[in-house]
């Protein structure tokens, strides 16, 4: 189930497209499915373009994605094409053990895998025995 | 060999970040994994491990702990208990390398398992000394090796000072070494076989000393030791090998079988080099006949 706001909303019936300024979404995954792992996933954006019918669409400007795992993610740009989320510039991200920047990103969007792509630089976390 | 391979393992896992980098990362929360492909480098101070991919697996926490740890986990609480890197994997430390097409770090065993292939065996280089196995374990937490069907060459300890021609190799092959750094000793166990240019010494357990230059000092054998070079063969219960003046020296019930004499007594130095040989307190049975042919190519 997927919950929103925006500061200004706009939205056309016809090929229910929407344009939202500074909005944000939390999304509470089914169990069992693999976006489950992460927990409730906010995210917010400065604009956010899409065509929810044909369940495409864009965000840009400072786009932010916390998970209660404690995962988060930063870019300035994401594309949705259905299945997957797609970055072409930088992103940061960071959560339990890790701490990566990519110059891309491919996901899934059921959370089964996400790929920063094209020379990623970071840190893991180990812990020795005591 | 042993102080090279001891300050490459030395460079102790602790807890703590590790930095990398990597083509792409790939992050599987479902599997607790992450995967980095293509020139991946991982370092932690000035260990350096590379190769091609890599698998950070990630330790599993039991629900109550979890839920415990809630707090803990939100604010980044997972670490990282095993990697596996494959793919011509390189672990450096300073001059010193190891290779291998996998190695296993595992965080809270503290060891670095280093494995390759028949044709690629891993191998463990500290300029022109090297060692080779079937697996090599570095201990990330001590000085210690485990490497098991080592095959050594053990070329700095023959330093031959005045000699134009290059030192002879000794090689060392076993089914297992410890080396053990803080006693500066390299013991191998079952199946040790030592070359020396023609000579070739068998036993079932053989001890390296070390100085602390990590020049070799002495080879132990014990158990049981038999000596061939050339025509020549000599059997003892044990024997030293003393790197500095080459020699090799048997005792316990000590026999020398050449060419149809056989002689024995306290003790037996064989000289590598010169093929000298001298017998203490010798008693055995001498066939002149059997050099006759040796007199006349002199």
């Amino acid at each position: 189930m997927a919950r929103g706001n925006a500061e200004r909303l706009d939205y056309r019936r016809a090929g229910a497209r929407m344009e939202a300024v500074r909005g944000g979404a939390v999304i509470d995954p089914d169990p069992g499915t693999g976006i489950a792992a992460f927990g409730s996933v906010r995210f917010i954006a400065e604009r956010v373009e899409g065509e929810i019918a044909n369940r495409r669409g864009i965000a840009s400007g400072a786009v932010r994605v916390d998970t209660s795992r404690g995962d988060t993610a930063r870019t300035e740009r994401v594309f949705y094409d259905g299945d997957f989320l797609r970055s072409d510039v930088p992103v940061a991200a960071e959560g339990p053990g890790y701490r990566v920047d990519g110059r891309g990103m491919v996901a899934r969007t059921d959370g089964t895998s996400i790929r920063l792509t094209d020379g990623v630089v970071g840190q893991l976390q180990t812990e020795a025995r005591r | 060999m042993t102080g090279a391979i001891v300050l490459l393992a030395a460079a102790a896992l602790l807890s703590g970040p590790l930095d990398f980098n990597a083509r792409d990362m790939r992050i599987e929360p479902q599997g607790r994994r992450v995967l980095l492909d293509g020139d991946v480098r991982l370092t932690r101070g000035d260990l350096h491990v590379t190769g091609e991919h890599a698998v950070a697996e990630y330790g599993k926490q039991s629900a109550q702990k979890a839920r415990a740890r809630k707090a803990e986990a939100v604010a980044g609480g997972q670490t990282v208990e095993r990697f596996t890197v494959r793919g011509n994997v390189r672990v450096q430390r300073g001059s010193r390398t190891a290779t291998g097409e996998q190695g296993v770090v595992d965080v809270k065993g503290q060891t670095l398992v280093l494995t390759g292939t028949l044709e690629t065996p891993p191998m463990v280089r500290d300029g022109a000394e090297t060692l080779s196995g079937e697996r090599i374990l570095l201990r990330l937490d001590s000085e210690d090796v485990d490497v098991i069907r080592p095959r050594v060459v053990l070329r700095r300890s023959l330093a031959e000072e005045g000699h134009a021609a290059p030192p002879t190799p000794v090689k060392v092959e076993a089914d297992h070494l410890v080396l053990l750094q803080a006693r500066r000793l390299a013991r191998f166990t079952d199946d040790v076989v030592l070359r020396r240019g023609d000579a070739v010494a068998r036993s079932p357990r053989m001890e390296a000393r070390y100085d602390a230059d990590g020049q070799l000092t002495r080879l132990e054998l014990r158990g049981g030791v038999d000596v061939r070079q050339g025509d020549r063969r000599a059997t003892g219960e044990s024997a030293d090998y003393d790197a500095q003046a080459r020699t090799l020296v048997l005792q316990g019930d000590p026999k020398l079988y050449d060419q149809g004499d056989v002689l024995t007594g306290d003790r037996i130095d064989l000289a590598l080099d010169s093929k000298e040989v001298r017998v203490e307190r010798a008693r055995g049975r001498l066939r002149p006949e059997a050099h006759k042919r040796e007199a006349a190519a002199q």
